[in-house]
């Protein structure tokens, strides 16, 4: 598991604008994996600095130009100094894309490195399937996603199964090159012609390391991340194993300490809405949003509001929470419920429900950051008093 | 393979109260009617009615789908087991409940909404006069999700006929007991049920092989068995069934049963028809074949259909009101049928009693497993001997064939 003061890093995942519910993987794959300070950032506590207290930043699937939008220059280049100043930026699929450039008229992005990918064209191969997702307009052509699903990566030493779900096979020089495309497999679901996939992924760069200044880029295709697949966690595991923690984390904030009457009713309104909410996505009928230029289906929601559910189920075995704000998680919990009723409702009516969603998964963020800072608050706690997790 | 909690609901103070479930209380009462009657005796002197699940309701256990009702039988005034197949057995248990004890009255119409180890009581006073389709729909459209699973009454509960019978969603089911009256006499218009619980077995690589061995087992001994021909316990005569069969659209089996013994009937449009129309009503399922029978011996063959979709809406127990229909024709039945179930308390007729399921040596235990009757009256694999087994493997207790006796 690497040694022990790795697990002190101090690590801010990016939920902010434009991050898609695949954060939430690295949230579980860092807590299976032992490291405890974990916090979640939006594009304001980028804006404002925060990132000098975290010797990490990740930044998750979902949408760049979102995210460059919600971070705006200020914060694109709060995040530029961060590595000049030796953080470390861990980018996955969009974090990848917001932080390399790949054109000759690059949007105004992280934009740190210089890396082709090879998934860029102007005249893209047809879609065989999901075609309404697997092209994303970009300057004068497109980043289309030849496969989605299981492949294979690996380098000399080893190889192992991860999920792709639109990040960019990489042409990096060789010494940056951590882990290249190596093969498909059963369960890799085709977007293109297999052959096009075939030459526009394998053999190119599906992780690489890039130093910048005093600071270092870990840049993934595939979700490494994702609770299925353990031989990519231990990949991951390893990266982390190898930093040091150079900061002493965010200042301590203030907590209330929730216990007896008061936290009892406080978790019965939590489970209440969260569960109604969670009957009403699973009630939706094959919806699709299309928030910025990512293609939302309602199933996402549907295991955003399942996750949120088991953090909240665990955090109600202990007697004692520290929570930030249990009042605003309340409030953020009826509007999810008042939200998925009101898109229910537009929806049997053929309305467009799109600003709905987009508040939704905003609201379902905030609570799971709520539940989640509650959940590391605990074990931070836990872990420091008695030295180990109960 | 049970929730960690029971829960206990009082209608007159609306108040709901988790109660722990007990290991040595399912070692000495296991489940399903069996651990409802315990249940029962516990809450008597505030007049309960206990819905639970077996303990295998809601398992891979083959015919897992379950529930019984327990309650005293305003018909017989004894203590009675009526068996709740479908969905609505498995999605209580998801539900954070395995068994729900509703005691007292409530003062208005409410319904009983479970959800995830949340119990809300909910004003039922818009739904109270609708039919159980109707209700059925208002409340899967009020709380969004057209899976939430009720037990439901119509006018003949609310107005306290012994001949009233709960409703399982829109279909009749096993409650020959006149429960549907003890719903109406609480103002409770129904229970709606929907989770995503998950279920915790001792040592599930055992349970799972097991599990698998029986499944082939009980698939090769149902065979082809389908439709009337597997209901065989009804007594359907020909000419109803030649009627039926020129109806049928298609079968449908109980939660995690390889047996589709209900029949959907098509009348309002062409049964060949498999894709959906813009007719969200065109026929009913023949849910309880032996109730089936009976509406068709008393009306025309090729109206029992649309006289057994009356039955069901008005919550009505079919074996208990054929006896009474004179009409032979539909609208004739029909508007029997509507003038029955609003009889006054005064004019309330005696049912028939009937049981719905065929005697069983085996049915004892298939009640107490939460195992549906029909699949376990038909496989011998199915029996005490076998459920103690699989129960001392997903336990951890010590179960033998004497404890799947009542």
């Amino acid at each position: 598991m690497g040694d022990l003061n790795s697990k002190n890093l101090h690590i801010a995942i990016y939920i902010g604008h434009g991050a898609s519910y695949s954060w939430i993987w690295f949230v579980k794959t860092f807590d299976s994996l032992g490291f405890n300070e974990v916090y979640f950032l939006d594009e304001s506590d980028i804006r404002d600095g925060q990132l000098d207290n975290y010797d990490c930043l990740v930044v998750p699937g979902g949408d760049p130009f979102l995210i460059a939008e919600g971070l705006d220059e200020d914060g694109l280049d709060k995040i530029r100094q961060f590595v000049f100043n030796g953080g470390t930026y861990l980018g996955v699929c969009a974090g990848t894309y917001l932080s390399i450039i790949f054109n000759d008229n690059p949007m105004p992005w992280l934009n740190l490195a210089e890396i082709g990918i090879n998934n860029f064209s102007i005249s893209p191969p047809e879609a065989v399937r999901m075609k309404y997702k697997y092209l994303v307009p970009y300057r004068e052509g497109y980043v289309f996603h030849p496969v989605r699903g299981s492949l294979e990566v690996g380098n000399k030493e080893h190889s192992f199964k991860a999920p792709l779900y639109g990040g960019p096979p990489m042409m990096a020089p060789a010494e940056n090159r951590l882990l290249d495309y190596v093969d498909f497999d059963e369960k890799t679901l085709y977007l293109i012609d297999e052959d096009t996939a075939k030459e526009t992924m394998v053999g190119n760069a599906a992780g690489i390391k890039i130093p910048i200044k005093k600071g270092c880029l870990y840049l993934f295709g595939p979700h490494f991340e994702h609770p299925s697949y353990p031989q990519a966690n231990m990949f991951l595991n390893d990266i982390f194993s190898n930093l040091r923690p150079m900061t002493n984390g965010p200042p301590k904030k203030s907590l209330t300490m929730m216990h007896g009457d008061a936290l009892r009713d406080w978790m019965g309104v939590l489970k209440r809405e969260l569960s109604s909410a969670r009957v009403l996505s699973n009630g939706l009928m094959n919806l699709r949003w299309k928030i910025g230029e990512k293609v939302w289906e309602d199933e996402k929601i549907v295991y955003f509001l399942n996750e949120t559910w088991k953090t909240l189920k665990n955090l109600q075995r202990y007697e004692t929470l520290p929570m930030e704000n249990p009042k605003e998680l309340e409030t953020n919990a009826r509007h999810i419920h008042s939200l998925l009723a009101e898109i229910r409702v537009l929806s049997k009516e053929g309305e467009d429900t799109n600003a709905q969603a987009e508040m939704l998964i905003d609201a379902t963020k905030k609570l799971s950051k709520g539940l989640f800072d509650a959940y590391f608050n605990l074990k931070r706690n836990i872990w420091w008093s008695n030295g180990k997790i109960s | 393979m049970y929730t960690e909690y029971y829960l206990v609901v009082d209608l007159a103070t609306g108040e709901a109260e988790e109660v722990e479930l007990e290991e040595e209380f399912v070692e000495q009462n296991v489940g399903g009617a069996k651990l409802n009657l315990a249940l029962y005796d516990m809450y008597k002197d505030e007049d309960p009615i206990v819905f639970g699940s077996g303990i295998f309701t809601s398992t891979m256990v083959p015919g897992s789908c379950l529930g019984v009702l327990t309650a005293k039988s305003p018909l017989t005034g004894e203590v009675a087991h009526a068996p709740i197949t479908w969905n609505a057995g498995a999605e209580l248990k998801f539900t954070g409940y395995s068994f729900v004890v509703v005691k007292n009255k409530a003062a208005e119409p409410t319904y009983l909404w479970l959800h995830d180890e949340i119990a809300d009581f909910v004003d039922a006073s818009a739904l109270w006069g609708k039919d159980t389709w109707e209700a059925t729909d208002a409340i899967r459209d009020e709380q969004g999700e057209d899976r939430i699973q009720l037990l439901i009454i119509g006018k003949a509960g609310e107005n306290k006929l012994t001949s009233a019978q709960v409703i399982n969603n829109y279909w009749g089911d096993g409650d020959r007991f006149g429960f549907g009256a003890l719903f109406g006499e609480k103002n409770l218009k129904a229970i709606a049920m929907r989770g995503m619980g998950e279920l915790e077995v001792d040592d599930a690589d055992a349970f799972l092989e097991n599990v698998e061995a029986l499944f082939k087992d009980v698939v090769a001994k149902v065979g082809d068995a389908k439709g009337f021909d597997a209901a065989d316990f009804a007594d359907i005569p020909a000419d109803l069934r030649a009627a039926a069969d020129k109806q049928t659209h298609r079968v449908e089996a109980d939660f995690n049963s390889p047996l589709p013994y209900k029949v959907y009937l098509k009348y309002r449009e062409d049964p060949s028809v498999m894709d959906m129309t813009d007719n969200w009503n065109p026929g009913v399922l023949v849910s309880d074949p032996a109730g089936f029978a009976a509406i068709g011996k008393a009306v025309n063959p090729d109206a029992a259909g649309e006289v057994l979709e009356k039955v069901f809406r008005l919550g009505l127990n079919p074996v208990a009101v054929a006896s009474k229909l004179t009409a032979k024709d539909a609208a004739g039945a029909i508007a029997e049928l509507e003038k029955l179930a609003e009889s006054s308390e005064a004019e309330k007729f005696n049912a028939v009693f009937s049981p719905i399921f065929p005697e069983s040596e085996r049915m004892e235990a298939a009640y107490i497993a939460g195992i549906c009757p029909v699949l376990a009256a038909k496989v011998d694999s199915l029996n005490a001997e076998k459920f103690a087994e699989l129960a001392s493997l997903t336990t951890g207790l010590e179960f033998d064939a004497d404890a799947f006796k009542m």
